[in-house]
């Protein structure tokens, strides 16, 4: 989670403004007189021209308010600054602090823009890298800094007192900063742990504790506790082994849907076997829907166990269900059934797609394909 | 008679299991873990091993792997995940059925089993249908692909049918079926190149 901490935002403003308006933008931005800016600016320039400076990166990088300058006078503006800056500090002045400290802001403008999450970083080459050269820049705009007016040897003791120090406070501080780490992880192990506890007592308490007592409530009716344990299985199983996709998106959940619901609404063993999955069309959603009346028509009629086999590849959808039913003759059935095969014929057929029934005294076989 | 052991980590499965099977089978021992069902393998020398996929102290893989030859293998789990059961049949399983499956059934497949032959339920039909899918255009070698033949019979019994139905439905005899779905078997236990290799590696089965 990120907080965004919202920093008033600067511009350069273009009516009062004498030169770019940064002045008056900075002055507006802090809510302070403008003079006190100026005079700021002013005070600046006299020691070394860092005001100049100053002035004209702000120009450079603060937004007018309204955009009323073209780039190209802005960009003269900046250079004539920049060009009058280089003139008005000495030279050597500008060897021995401006370009140290120049030197630094890059170093830590990219060691700032490359800081993320540790984890990240781990993985990341190019990361570290940018970010060894940004603390590198630093380092060297540091040292030429302390350069100035001293000899190489005492810049190289004035390094060596310095990293000296620095391995000093670490040893000192290593212990306490090992052992906050430690903290650290172990703490977010056991939240991780406590939520997975949490959510494994939610499934738990939620799907297997209410079928057993549902199972203990209905101990004298076999049927209804072989339907509850099988669907409380199903769902656990689906829970544990295999990710749930939406049955309206693709054919092997949409399938297995169909199965869950039948089986918990009539006392038979439901099969499903895929082989290859597909996202669903318009036809596909029709074959499916078939196939449900197909499963639901081998319940009501057939019993036992139903196998849905689903093959599914580039061209087509096919879905077959068979059940071991008595069969039924197609041209002598009761008017129901009969509705029931030629809603699914027409379903299919509206979608492109074909439905067969085969059936004799082994049980009823329904092919139903679509183009895919 | 055959002359079974029956490894399975839960006591209700195995006494279940025991108390199923009709006079002509022998149970002469069982085990609850890997190191168990090696030992109790080795001692007795079973026709048929009746194999959970899941236990505790590894896999069932790892029985197959230090026990092969001599006794056959029937998988027997809850499980659908394919990658176990696939694992277990290119170890040399002759065959996979589910643990909900009728004491008959069970008892017809573990004499298939002693037969030689494979059992093939129409979930395993199905895994073996989708690890051979795609092989078949993209590879010459006979034994990463399923003849159209053993692909018809697959399909057929993923689609629910008995092998008997199978013969019927194909014109040919139940052996010839029984001879098409060993090849399968042979198949997904030697090809471990190409599609199925990938396949098989995809889904975290070495």
């Amino acid at each position: 989670m990120t907080t965004q901490i919202a920093v008033p935002r600067a511009y350069r403003e273009s009516h009062g403004r004498w030169i770019g308006g940064v002045a008056s933008g900075i002055a507006t931005n802090l809510g302070w007189p403008i003079w006190t800016v100026r005079a700021l600016f002013v005070i600046l320039t006299v020691f070394g021209g860092i005001g100049v400076i100053a002035y004209a990166a702000y120009w450079a990088v603060l937004p007018a308010r309204e955009d009323d300058d073209s780039d190209t006078v802005r960009l003269l503006a900046f250079a004539a600054l920049v060009i009058g800056g280089f003139l008005l500090v000495p030279l050597t002045t500008w060897m021995q602090v401006g370009l140290p400290l120049a030197v630094m802001a890059i170093g830590a403008t990219v060691v700032w823009m490359r800081v993320q999450p540790a984890r990240r970083l781990r993985r990341d080459g190019l990361q570290w890298t940018a970010l060894l050269l940004g603390l590198l820049l630093v380092v060297v705009g540091l040292v030429a800094l302390t350069a100035t007016g001293l000899g190489l040897r005492s810049v190289l003791n004035v390094v060596a007192v310095a990293v000296l120090l620095l391995v000093g406070i670490g040893l000192i501080t290593m212990p306490w900063i090992a052992g906050m780490y430690r903290e650290l992880t172990a703490e977010r192990q056991e939240r991780v742990r406590s939520q997975t506890r949490a959510e494994l007592a939610t499934q738990v308490h939620d799907s297997v504790l209410q079928t057993l007592t549902l199972i203990r409530k209905h101990a004298d009716d076999p049927d209804r506790v072989v339907r509850l344990a099988r669907s409380q299985e199903r769902d656990l199983r689906a829970w544990l082994y295999e990710p749930v996709g939406d049955p309206q998106e693709s054919l092997s959940p949409g399938l297995a849907h169909i199965a869950a619901r039948v089986e918990a609404e009539y006392p038979v063993t439901v099969e499903v076997v895929c082989v290859g999955d597909g996202p669903l069309n318009d036809g596909g959603r029709a074959l499916v829907a078939a196939a449900g009346e197909a499963v639901l028509n081998a319940a009501k009629h057939a019993g036992g166990t139903i196998s849905v086999y689903a093959e599914a590849d580039r061209e087509e959808l096919r879905v077959y269900v068979r059940d071991r039913g008595p069969g039924f003759d197609p041209d002598a059935v009761p008017a129901d059934r009969r509705g029931i095969a030629e809603s699914m014929k027409g379903r299919m057929e509206r979608a492109g797609g074909q439905c067969s029934i085969r059936t004799d005294s082994r049980g009823t076989e329904i092919t139903l394909r679509v183009p895919a | 008679m055959i002359r079974l052991v029956i490894v399975d980590d839960h006591e209700l499965v195995r006494a279940g299991i025991r108390g199923g099977l009709p006079g002509d089978f022998e149970v002469v021992g069982e085990a609850a873990d890997v190191t168990q069902a090696v030992a109790v393998i080795r001692v007795t020398h079973p026709d048929v091993v009746l194999l959970d996929v899941h236990l505790p102290g590894g896999n069932a893989q790892e029985v197959l792997r230090q026990c092969h030859g001599g006794s056959k293998f029937l998988a027997l789990s809850v499980s659908d995940a394919s990658e176990d059961v696939i694992g277990v049949v290119r170890l040399g399983a002759r065959g996979y059925v589910t643990k909900d499956i009728t004491a008959q059934a069970l008892a017809d497949a573990i004499r298939q089993v002693d037969a030689g032959d494979a059992v093939f339920s129409p979930r395993l039909a199905g895994f073996v249908l989708d690890a051979f899918t795609g092989a078949a255009a993209k590879t010459d070698d006979e034994l990463d692909r399923l003849t159209a033949r053993e692909r018809d019979v697959m399909r057929l019994i993923a689609r629910g049918y008995t092998y008997r139905e199978v013969a019927d439905e194909l014109f040919v005899s139940v052996k010839t079926v029984e001879t098409h779905m060993s090849a399968v078997l042979r198949k997904l236990q030697l090809s471990n190149r190409r599609e199925l290799a990938r396949w098989a590696r995809g889904r975290g089965i070495e």
